[in-house]
């Protein structure tokens, strides 16, 4: 489609004779292409042949394609009143999907190499197989069970809930109005943002809270937090900067794949939680304030900033100790931190990169340092895991990352 | 296209929530293209006014998922595209060999871009003429589009011969720097017939025109006139 509008551009600028050297070279190596596309230029400029081009536009019966259009609209049961907002769209979200994948297979069929980053990064490196880092991607499940993606796009989206309104822009989604009607009906209504591996996405909860969600994660949180406590759940991974509310405490219930990681309640604070499939333990990090651990045999806890409590499968705390917080929340500004345990960094990029890692013998008795940009190629990333002494196979096909 | 629509956020949120306006808004900018790419891949008259109404039905159904205006363009061509393959390969399955009918079938690339860029074009420039003041448009539909003489625009549209030729010089002056540039040349000839010699014929207008001015830009002109002043 960038070339269509390329070359009507440049046939333009040909009618309007302001064709700069450059660009009369770009239409010739175009017309020299085919001759069909000689004689159909030829076609455009010539006054005559534009107007029996122009009169067919002239001639479309727009009033009766609009109606047909408009009676089947009504005719499949879409019974959306046409001049008045609708505040339901999200109900047709499903069905939407289903349309969007169609048109967004058809129209790369149309521009082949041309598009979105995503698939611009594809092109340029047709050997990667596709493996790109990861972005600002995530789906939000909405109180009726519906779905919808969410992406990068700068532009704003609004959902109503209730009385609760949904903004999406720019990586992130915001929460508003949920104060001013606390009690949202008598029972409390959720919504659920979930990344896949290769996505990450932010969002505003109603009470201000900020939560930054990692690739392969999700949380559930109440459209408005009713009550005095403010209750989510995670999944996998998220950097949590929790709004001051001494009378009403946020609590974090993490889910593991092996079950109940515990909770962890705040008061007003920074931290992050690990709690990856992948990842054998749950990693709370706290970097500022003051957070309580409450694991599901109802050990207790109090973290101090710079700490990192370790619980393992059975619900036991394993370890306290302090480490360096900023190193913890790398991924929170874009980075892989490379230090630590070498199994959980490979599966940190595996989950940026969307690949799997598979461990053929021993892990290596082998420490990296350093961070990443999360930004980096797959080949990028290859080479500085190279560079440090890591031995091992990308299978880019397969997606697999093979230590050997 | 006018500032509003051009307002991405706003009339991008109008026309996922399916207000009318918003929705109409991208009805009027590509539903001419839609028909004359159909009717460009062999379709009938009705056939292609089915096709694209189907094709804003699906747009309106799944207007939630689009997230800027390239994006809705892509689906309609796309949707419509397809639509168009199924009912020609319906239509000739009845007459052709499996040979044939694969032939007509491979729809090459290039030459859907080049339909693309037929169409594209269309979409850009007939937007001017419809900009144009009522009569004035009526006027310049009838010289340009139908090849109407002065005198015949004049008996269709009611009006007088001096009216048809005022109304045009507007329509010019009115298009001039809108990229119908070759048109124009003709336009000044309209003006200067206007201006200086309502009486004299076209005929022998032109030619003392002619010897007043370059030959190159004479010969352009010319061919212009023949069309559109003296058929």
């Amino acid at each position: 489609m960038e070339k269509v509008d390329k070359i009507v551009a440049l046939i333009l600028k040909y009618r309007g004779k302001t064709l700069t050297e450059e660009e009369s070279n770009e239409l010739e190596l175009w017309l020299s292409e085919a001759d069909e596309n000689r004689s159909l230029f030829n076609e455009l400029v010539n006054d005559e042949s534009l107007a029996v081009r122009l009169k067919i536009f002239d001639e479309v019966n727009s009033e009766a394609i609009w109606a047909k259009s408009m009676d089947q609209v009504a005719s499949t049961g879409a019974v959306v009143p046409l001049r008045s907002g609708n505040n339901s769209w999200w109900k047709y979200a499903a069905a939407a999907a289903v349309i969007l994948g169609v048109s967004i297979v058809g129209w790369q069929y149309l521009k082949p190499g041309k598009a979105d980053s995503v698939t611009s990064k594809q092109g340029a490196s047709k050997d990667n197989f596709g493996i790109v880092p990861g972005s600002s991607k995530a789906s939000l499940t909405l109180i009726d069970g519906s779905t919808v993606a969410l992406d990068k796009s700068t532009g704003q989206d609004k959902i109503q809930q209730e009385k609760v309104l949904v903004t999406r822009s720019n990586g992130q989604i915001v929460y508003t109005g949920g104060s001013e009607h606390p009690a949202v009906g008598s029972k409390v209504l959720f919504n659920t943002l979930t990344t896949q591996k290769g996505g990450n996405y932010r969002v505003i909860l109603p009470d201000g809270s900020v939560v930054h969600l990692n690739a392969a994660s999700s949380l559930r949180f109440p459209i408005a937090f009713a009550g005095n406590e403010r209750n989510v759940s995670l999944t996998g991974e998220a950097f949590f900067e929790v709004a001051p509310m001494p009378r009403k405490p946020f609590k974090v219930k993490i889910e593991t794949p092996a079950g109940d990681g515990g909770t962890v309640e705040v008061l007003g604070t920074r931290f992050n939680i690990n709690a990856y499939s992948d990842v054998s333990l749950v990693r709370t990090t706290l970097l500022h304030g003051s957070v309580k651990l409450v694991t599901p045999s109802a050990v207790q806890k109090v973290l101090k900033p710079n700490q990192e409590a370790i619980v393992n499968k059975r619900g036991q705390i394993v370890e306290v100790r302090e480490v360096d917080g900023e190193k913890a929340v790398a991924w929170q500004k874009d980075k892989i931190e490379l230090s630590g345990n070498i199994e959980e960094v490979l599966q940190d990029i595996a989950r940026w990169y969307d690949l799997t890692v598979e461990f053929k013998g021993k892990i290596p008795n082998l420490s990296l340092t350093g961070q990443i940009e999360r930004t980096l190629s797959i080949d990028e990333v290859e080479g500085v895991l190279r560079k440090q002494g890591l031995v091992f196979e990308l299978r880019k096909k397969e997606r697999i990352i093979v230590l050997i | 296209m006018t500032p509003k629509f051009q307002d991405n956020t706003y009339w991008m949120l109008s026309f996922r929530e399916g207000k009318h306006d918003a929705f109409r808004k991208v009805f009027n900018e590509h539903h001419r293209s839609l028909y004359y790419l159909a009717t460009k891949m062999g379709l009938e008259r009705e056939e292609a006014e089915d096709i694209v109404s189907d094709s804003f039905t699906k747009l309106w159904h799944g207007r939630s998922s689009f997230s800027n205006e390239e994006h809705i363009k892509g689906f309609l061509v796309t949707t419509t595209r397809n639509a168009c393959l199924n009912l020609v390969s319906q239509k000739k399955r009845r007459h052709l060999s499996h040979n044939e009918l694969s032939y007509i079938l491979a729809d090459h690339e290039e030459d859907f871009f080049r339909k693309m860029v037929e169409s594209e074009l269309l979409r850009k420039l007939y937007p001017h003429i419809e900009q144009l003041p009522k009569k004035c448009k009526a006027v310049f539909k009838q010289i340009y589009l139908e090849g109407a003489s002065t005198e015949e625009a004049a008996e269709r549209l009611g009006i007088s011969t001096r009216n048809v030729l005022n109304q045009k010089a507007r329509a010019i002056q009115l298009l001039k720097g809108k990229l119908l540039l070759l048109l124009l040349i003709c336009s000044f000839l309209h003006i200067y017939n206007v201006v200086t010699a309502e009486n004299t014929s076209n005929k022998s207008l032109h030619q003392a025109f002619f010897k007043k001015s370059e030959k190159s830009f004479c010969q352009k002109a010319h061919t212009r006139c023949l069309y559109g002043c003296t058929r």
